[in-house]
């Protein structure tokens, strides 16, 4: 029989004992890595919130980052690596701080990955031709990374023009990015409860990843549903048409920067 | 799987990305005249989907995790041309965001994972539906769907790996440096191709087969008429034409890749002096480049062959070299400032 001791006004035994649970671990690596890396991924947004600060044209950034990543890749020499090298430390060293250490973080990670996977091919060869190698993947990401930090993603995707890049793709891209983030913030979250919800040894947390992504899925339908009607609000009937880029006196820095680099390319690339 | 920048030759990258065209073009095409025009943003947030999906921990038995891509799964949710765009710009701005993969790679990786993955995995399973006699919609004979799809997601990340191992492979034998050792991956198809089948083929196979069958089975279950060929949009008779038609594209991209030999031909032969033509006919193929990659060392001009150059390139070199120098201090010590600011604006807040 239960003894109400409410009425007397004393505590009840059972909650006078020290509570001894002590909830059992479970493995949850799947949870905690996909938690961290949605939250690098709002980071990355975060931070490309603050504002245009490039400056010069996006089309002319884009051409000379392709144009200098594609020199890189190209090139055996020294000389013309070295100087890449100068150019693309140079302008990291003299931007912002939070943009420096993404662009790092990036390319850091990038090369130590070349790094560990081309050592070996220094006992095949006997060359240190790997460092080279590691090198060039070090200025390629940290260039491709500086581009993706100073300017806006519609302006980015507004240059791909440039490159005769469909409307309809220019479209579908930025709709990507905007549903990255919204879809990002849906999966966050389911993955945030399971995992504040589950105490102790859950069996069905393995079970919940089906049902995570499939909601995600069914979200995105339900998502791309809306936008449609929205979409149709607006009377849209399918043509889009990005933005054009305009050339300016500032497209000359990067453009002139480029011409540098391939007359160096040429003399000893 | 993600080919980063400077992995594969400049060549090899624009070969990949010209066989990567048609596809593109083709998947677009496909996707207009199935969707209605209004329909598009289906697409974009499709690409999201594909992304945010890669981005996941697959748990794995043992309590590991793994990555899978899931181009068999959007093939199977979405039909393989919107699974081709949707991964190709997940693949993207994966490329943009994350430095996952490289951007003059884009081609070679989209040619993998969003071509080869997503219609290989897509044929298998739909073979197999047929065989099994299965419809690829509704919730009767799941069994058989979820296997369908294990397999052909088994089999499309694995022809992935393969294609990239090739792509891998190849590189030393047709990119060298003057001194005969490999501009790009230095590794041969006899080391490519074991060490990228060998995880795919056991955990990453694995990853992609539980993301497949997991997703799948949730969305059989609760909304079956979300899989694609539910719609009725989707004929019997235009999905036979699509696998008719394929056959020409697969020709196509075969093709493509026939410069490859001219150019590696080409270029290996162009970038050699004479006396190391020479070299290489008397000593042989394996034999080309050891000896002067022994003769050099680890000197300089081991790791940057065309370092000592006459007159202006080395003083271009020295004064590169500099300011290398002084902006990595630059930076260091930017870093340094910025952590010990961090840590004063905390000590001052504390403190108040």
């Amino acid at each position: 029989m239960v003894r109400n001791d409410l009425g007397s006004g004393s505590i009840p035994d059972w909650m006078m004992k020290k509570n001894e649970y002590v909830p059992t671990k479970d493995r949850e690596g799947f949870l905690t890595k996909s938690l961290l890396g949605f939250l690098r991924l709002f980071r990355h947004f975060s931070m490309r919130g603050r504002g245009d600060i490039s400056v010069a044209g996006a089309g002319t950034e884009l051409v000379l980052t392709l144009g200098m990543i594609i020199m890189i890749a190209m090139t055996d020499s020294g000389v013309f690596l070295a100087c890449a090298g100068a150019g693309i430390l140079g302008v990291l060293s003299f931007s912002r701080i939070d943009i420096m250490k993404r662009a790092l973080s990036t390319s850091l990670g990038v090369t130590a990955f070349t790094f560990v996977i081309m050592l070996p091919a220094f006992f095949l060869y006997k060359s240190l031709g790997f460092l080279v190698l590691s090198f060039k993947v070090f200025l390629s990401v940290t260039a491709l990374s500086l581009l993706t930090s100073v300017i806006p993603w519609n302006r980015i995707t507004a240059a791909l023009r440039l490159f005769k890049m469909p409307n309809i793709l220019i479209f579908v891209l930025d709709m990507t990015i905007h549903y990255i983030l919204l879809l990002g913030n849906v999966a966050y979250d389911m993955l945030a409860a399971l995992k504040l919800r589950s105490i102790g040894k859950n069996k069905d947390k393995v079970n919940s990843f089906s049902g995570i992504l499939g909601t995600l899925f069914m979200k995105s339908v339900a998502m791309s549903k809306e936008t449609e009607d929205a979409l149709t609000c607006r009377l849209f009937e399918g043509r889009y048409d990005a933005a054009k880029t305009d050339f300016g006196i500032k497209d000359c820095i990067p453009l002139f920067t480029l011409i540098i680099f391939i007359i160096l390319y040429i003399f000893v690339g | 799987m993600h080919i980063p920048e400077n992995y594969l030759s400049p060549a090899t990258c624009a070969v990949m990305t010209a066989a990567m065209v048609p596809v593109w073009v083709r998947a677009v095409k496909n996707v207009k005249t199935e969707l209605p025009k209004e329909k598009i943003s289906m697409i974009g947030v499709g690409a999201a989907f594909s992304f945010v999906g890669m981005m996941f921990n697959v748990p794995m038995p043992g309590g590991t995790t793994g990555h899978a891509v899931g181009g068999t799964l959007l093939a199977a949710l979405l039909g393989p041309d919107a699974a081709c765009i949707a991964v190709s710009m997940a693949l993207l701005l994966q490329a943009l965001i994350f430095g996952d993969g490289g951007i003059l790679a884009f081609g070679a990786n989209a040619f993998n994972m969003a071509f080869a993955m997503p219609y290989i995995g897509f044929a298998i399973y739909s073979l197999l539906l047929k065989l099994f006699k299965a419809a690829p919609a509704g919730k009767e004979q799941m069994t058989k769907k979820l296997v369908s799809a294990g397999v052909g997601s088994y089999v499309g990340i694995n022809a992935a790996a393969f294609l990239a191992a090739i792509e891998f492979g190849i590189q030393p034998y047709l990119f060298k440096d003057a001194a005969g050792r490999p501009m790009y991956c230095p590794y041969g198809l006899n080391v490519s191709i074991p060490s990228m089948m060998i995880g795919h083929l056991t955990i990453f196979g694995l990853a992609e087969i539980i993301f497949t069958v997991a997703i799948l089975a949730y969305v059989l279950k609760t909304s079956p008429n979300l899989v694609h060929g539910a719609l009725p949009t989707h004929a019997e008779g235009e999905k036979k034409k699509r696998f008719a038609s394929m056959l020409p594209l697969l020709l196509a991209i075969l093709i493509a890749f026939v410069p490859l030999g001219l150019l590696a031909e080409g270029t290996a032969w162009g970038e050699w002096g004479s006396d190391e033509i020479a070299e290489v006919v008397s000593d042989g193929e394996t034999l080309g480049y050891v000896p002067s990659g022994m003769e050099s060392g680890f000197s300089l001009e081991a790791i940057i062959p065309d370092y000592a150059i006459e007159g202006v390139p080395d003083i271009v070199g020295y004064i590169a070299s500099a300011i290398i120098g002084v902006a990595v201090l630059v930076i260091i010590f930017r870093l340094i400032g910025s952590v010990s600011g961090k840590k004063k604006v905390h000590e001052i807040e504390h403190s108040v």
